[in-house]
């Protein structure tokens, strides 16, 4: 093969190589996006039942509900515009507690969040920057 | 008073900083003398600095409020001095030592004609911190009266691995900053200087080394303490670690390569994201494990740290073009980088893209962690093939050159469809023969690439084992109950003990995992209680068996009614990672020792 045909060759698969390589890239990223919204935004967007997602707002004082025995934890989640029930099947997260901003992911189904994960922080005055926004959206007492 | 020597070092660091940068364009015929003032007096002043504020934790002197937020008097003396940098404004101080250090290191080492000019270059990126720690973030702020007992550092925080790991990473960032200051110095002293490239790469080395032992650390300290088995969760600010060890080993390949063009380009671009790595931890901007509680302003001030800094570097390389090289570059490392930057753009759009979408639409989204996982498994295959074969290319001919590449490219096209668990296990198969290729290779080939690439595989094949082999159990037990699981093991909840420690109380739980008809291990997890701070860890215990695979157990509160929740995790060859990161080092340190000694 003459040495411009070679030179080409390379070019040519080298340039397949990247489109294939950013086209496998962004289905992924693609697929792998989660979206994060306050229980006003779960009912005013009508999430469906079943789509993952991030749900974030404070907990309910006086809603925890921890069953060891079931590992079984139950709480409310709120934005103080809308609450949601959440139910966590696992051991409760260390810096978990009422009255502080608190991030799970999961799925609504029947009108209960089921988290697969709740996000714990190391900082227990901590409240997530996605839920201090939403919530200071809401004018509400602290 | 402590305080007060700590506060006014700080200031004065801001002003022999600003000596360090700008003297040697005002006294152009002491600039010798004045980079060796400037460093020395930095080096001096960081150092009363920072004992001045671990001297402070250490005794637990309450009227500093850095102290009285962080440590408390029960606190263990480790924890006391580590607890020195756990606050945002305590690393600060310790990010300044370390940069001085490096400048100093650096001053007292090396003997180039542009030394004054890295030295000044270096100067400015300590004026740039030491001010915006002065102004912002200065942890010597008096509470008077002063309080009798402090708050007391987050008990999730106290643990080994995570006292030593800001440290090392920290090393690991700033020593890029020589690197760094290394590419501007000789791109804008346009001066032709023999051998740079060997001062540079052992700078380069250096710090790559720090970083992966900080990246080590910090996900050794996660799978202990708040893994539930996991070790690296794709976190913003672990990836904010990993970009930068990315472009460094790049950088490293490159200066093997003799590619110089692309070394100081890597150079700017490692320093670079090192500080964007320190401003996605800081700003607050980020939901993460390490996000530090902060506001918008400091953030702010940091941004802009980094835009001059950076600024600077994108200026040097597109004002000051290095001349051009007329050699040939050897491909298969350029391959390798190119696959590198191919993962550093994969982490970069998985990380800054929710953080600019956030900006642009207020529109909250995050990447979850099988994009990161997938992409980087299926990556990592040719990264590995290319170290099994590069080092035999000159072997092949020319026909079979070409049927491998062809037969690699439909190989990764392949790897985009298949399943995790198949990439995976061509994974382990992949790394071992590279483990085999490497010890039947010659005594001429590099020994610190067979070890550091030796490294590489070992962790491989620890990340692809524990995922594919691995499993997870949750029960609710009693104390003297027994659970049975996966047909042949068995978990005994023996007793329940109290424990106390110097600053908490503890319920230990003591297990025994049966396998078959032996007792193959004793577990002691504990739940405990840290009354000063209020608050709770789960101390997980961990049974390491040959060495090797572990066995697992977390257990937490206890209920009313005795019923603890015991998750149970199996991770076979999961040691091999953090083996395999100590292995990397040695390969890294014995590099070191060959440029030193050529």
């Amino acid at each position: 093969m003459q040495k411009k045909h070679k030179r080409l060759l390379i070019i040519l698969s080298s340039l397949a190589c990247f489109a294939i390589a950013i086209i496998i890239i962004l289905r992924e990223f693609e697929r792998n996006i989660l979206f994060f919204y306050s229980p006003k935004e779960v009912v005013e967007l009508e999430i469906q039942d079943g789509k993952i997602f991030r749900l974030g707002g404070m907990v309910k004082e006086g809603s925890v509900n921890y069953d060891a025995s079931n590992s079984r934890l139950e709480f409310i989640i709120t934005d103080f515009e809308a609450e949601l029930s959440v139910l966590y099947y696992g051991i409760k997260p260390n810096m978990f507690r009422e009255k502080q901003g608190m991030v799970g992911k999961g799925r609504l189904a029947e009108g209960i969040f089921i988290a697969d994960e709740l996000l714990t922080k190391h900082d227990e005055n901590y409240m997530p920057p996605e839920v201090a926004d939403k919530l200071k959206k809401v004018d509400y007492d602290r | 008073m402590i305080a007060d020597f700590g506060s006014l070092s700080l200031w004065l660091i801001c002003l022999f900083s600003l000596i360090q940068f700008g003297g040697i364009f005002i006294f152009r015929n002491m600039i010798m003398e004045i980079s060796k003032a400037s460093v020395i007096s930095c080096m001096i002043l960081s150092l009363i600095c920072f004992i001045s504020l671990s001297y402070s934790h250490i005794i637990s002197d309450f009227s500093i409020e850095n102290v009285y937020q962080n440590s408390s008097s029960l606190k263990p003396l480790i924890y006391k001095f580590s607890g020195s940098w756990g606050s945002h404004e305590g690393s600060m101080i310790l990010w300044i030592l370390i940069l001085c250090l490096f400048s100093f290191a650096f001053w007292l080492l090396e003997d180039i004609p542009i030394k004054a000019h890295i030295i000044s270059i270096q100067g400015l990126i300590i004026f740039l911190f030491a001010i915006y720690t002065a102004i912002y973030s200065s942890p010597f702020h008096k509470i008077i009266p002063p309080p009798f007992e402090g708050l007391g550092l987050k008990p999730v925080l106290q643990d080994i691995g995570l006292a030593f790991h800001p440290p090392a990473l920290y090393l690991g960032y700033l020593g890029m900053s020589i690197p760094f200051s290394f590419a501007v110095g000789i791109l804008l002293s346009k001066q032709q200087m023999d051998g740079w490239q060997k001062i540079l790469h052992k700078w380069v080395i250096i710090s790559w080394i720090f970083l992966t032992l900080g990246i080590a650390l910090g996900s050794w300290w996660a799978y202990r303490e708040l893994g539930w088995g996991g070790y690296w969760f794709w976190d913003p600010v672990e990836n904010a670690s990993l970009m930068p060890w990315l472009v460094a080993t790049a950088l490293i390949h490159a200066l093997i390569a003799k590619n110089y063009h692309m070394s100081i380009l890597l150079a700017i671009m490692a320093f670079s994201l090192s500080m964007i790595g320190t401003f996605l931890v800081r700003s607050g901007i980020l939901t993460s494990v390490h996000s530090f509680a902060m506001d918008l302003e400091r953030g702010s001030f940091i941004l802009l740290i980094i835009m001059i800094i950076t600024g600077l570097g994108i200026f040097s390389y597109l004002f000051f073009p290095p001349k051009k090289q007329d050699r040939k570059i050897s491909l298969y490392l350029l391959l390798n980088n190119i696959l590198l930057l191919v993962a550093l753009f994969t982490i970069l759009l998985g990380t800054l893209y929710p953080l600019l979408l956030d900006l642009a639409t207020g529109e909250k989204i995050s990447v979850g962690a099988p994009y990161f996982n997938k992409i980087m498994g299926i990556l990592n295959i040719p990264f590995i093939a290319l170290a099994i074969f590069a080092p035999f290319f000159y072997k092949f001919s020319n026909k079979s050159r070409i049927l491998l590449f062809v037969f690699s490219a439909l190989l990764f096209i392949l790897s985009a469809i298949v399943s995790g668990k198949i990439i995976a296990a061509s994974s382990i198969i992949l790394a071992l023969i590279l483990i085999l290729s490497h010890m039947a290779k010659s005594s001429y080939h590099n020994r610190a690439m067979l070890i550091s690439h030796t490294g590489f595989a070992l962790i491989v094949m620890g990340i692809a084992t524990s995922s594919i082999f691995g499993f997870d159990r949750e029960f609710s037990m009693q104390p003297s109950e027994s659970r049975e699981f996966e047909g042949e093991y068995r978990l005994e909840f023996r007793q329940l003990k109290q424990k106390i420690g110097s600053n908490y109380i503890a319920n230990q739980g003591v297990f025994a995992l049966w396998k078959g008809n032996n007792e193959i291990a004793i577990l002691t997890p504990e739940f405990r209680f840290y009354p000063i701070e209020g608050d709770t860890t789960i101390e997980k215990s961990i049974d390491r068996h040959y060495l090797l695979s572990d066995y697992y157990i977390a257990m937490g509160e206890m209920d009313k009614n005795n019923y603890s929740s015991v998750r149970f995790y199996y991770r076979p060859l999961i040691n091999l990672l953090w083996i395999g990161a100590l292995i990397i080092i040695i390969g890294g340190s014995l590099s070191l020792k060959r440029l030193y000694y050529r």
